[in-house]
């Protein structure tokens, strides 16, 4: 009865967290220089999706990118506003993932935006 | 008459290149400004999206059937406008349809609305079967405080800023924290 319980609860477990097509849900903004998407999922956590990207940086050195998340509803209406950029430095041979969280119990989509240059995404440089 | 035509319009065109001014354009809000190593607007909001996000995502606002921001408390070396901060934060927590708790008055708001309900109750200008009477406001369940602090470090021509916004939120009638978290940002500069 336990293990039947168990196997229950581990396929609902899997079911909860789901793996996402990379290019369905990346936006490339300008270059990706050395780094690369290589892993996209998502789950609900009390309610609300919470999206992640892994980075990978094949490169020799330390980049900084900058990346942004956009939620979107059902019928694929933005959800919220535009945020803020945000950046993060991927080390070499290293996978630094990252996590956005919805806001709205609406959001049932999401999309990751990424920049590995920064004058994409900058006011002055 | 060819020639001084000529000469008049070379005259007006080193006139114009000489009194261009300065360029001025709109700029996306939301994009990275590194200027300097200062926390600057998007850094306000950054963490202030952050930290509610975070909140948000935790499910423990529900706790509370209201809540309010005590004024961010500013601990770094820089004038920051603080209610930026509090402000972004207590949209992003009203807006979010996760979110049940009320926002109530906060100090900062405080005496707006005790002059509004001084202008209705105290003038005599108004009919008392339509104001708002007083002793009846809702008190905060939940009080929502921050802090900012940075810590620079200069090496010659190099200039590390590390700033972290601090985040807890209180059960106002126990003094038990309900959440806390903070969020790091560092600026560099090479002169």
């Amino acid at each position: 009865m336990k293990k039947w319980l168990l196997a229950a609860l581990g396929a609902l477990s899997l079911i909860g967290c789901s793996s996402n097509k990379i290019s369905e849900h990346s936006v490339q903004v300008g270059s990706m220089g050395d780094i690369s998407i290589t892993d996209m999922r998502s789950v609900r956590v009390n309610g609300l999706l919470v999206a992640q990207a892994k980075f990978h940086n094949s490169g020799s050195s330390a980049q900084t990118g900058f990346y942004r998340c956009q939620f979107s509803d059902a019928n694929k209406m933005a959800v919220g506003d535009a945020e803020v950029w945000q950046p993060i430095t991927i080390y070499n041979n290293e996978d630094q993932p990252i996590k956005c969280m919805a806001t709205q119990l609406e959001a049932t989509d999401f999309k990751v935006e990424f920049s590995a240059d920064a004058k994409n995404v900058s006011v002055f440089q | 008459m060819k020639s001084k035509l000529i000469k008049f319009s070379l005259l007006g065109s080193l006139f114009l290149v000489g009194c261009a001014g300065p360029t001025v354009s709109y700029v996306d809000p939301n994009a990275v400004t590194t200027l300097n190593t200062n926390f600057s607007q998007n850094d306000l909001r950054a963490v202030a999206q952050d930290m509610s996000t975070q909140l948000i995502q935790s499910g423990k606002m529900n706790q509370c059937k209201s809540f309010t921001i005590s004024p961010v408390k500013n601990a770094t070396d820089q004038y920051v406008d603080t209610s930026v901060m509090t402000n972004a934060m207590a949209d992003k927590l009203t807006n979010s349809s996760a979110v049940k708790s009320t926002y109530v008055v906060s100090t900062d708001e405080m005496q707006n609305q005790t002059d509004e309900l001084a202008r209705q109750n105290q003038s005599g200008m108004y009919d008392q079967s339509t104001t708002a009477k007083t002793g009846k406001m809702k008190g905060a369940q939940c009080r929502i405080d921050g802090k900012l602090t940075s810590d620079t470090q200069t090496n010659g021509k190099q200039t590390v800023v590390a700033y972290t916004f601090f985040v807890q939120v209180f059960d106002v009638q126990q003094g038990a924290a309900i959440f806390r978290n903070s969020k790091n940002i560092s600026k560099g500069q090479t002169n």
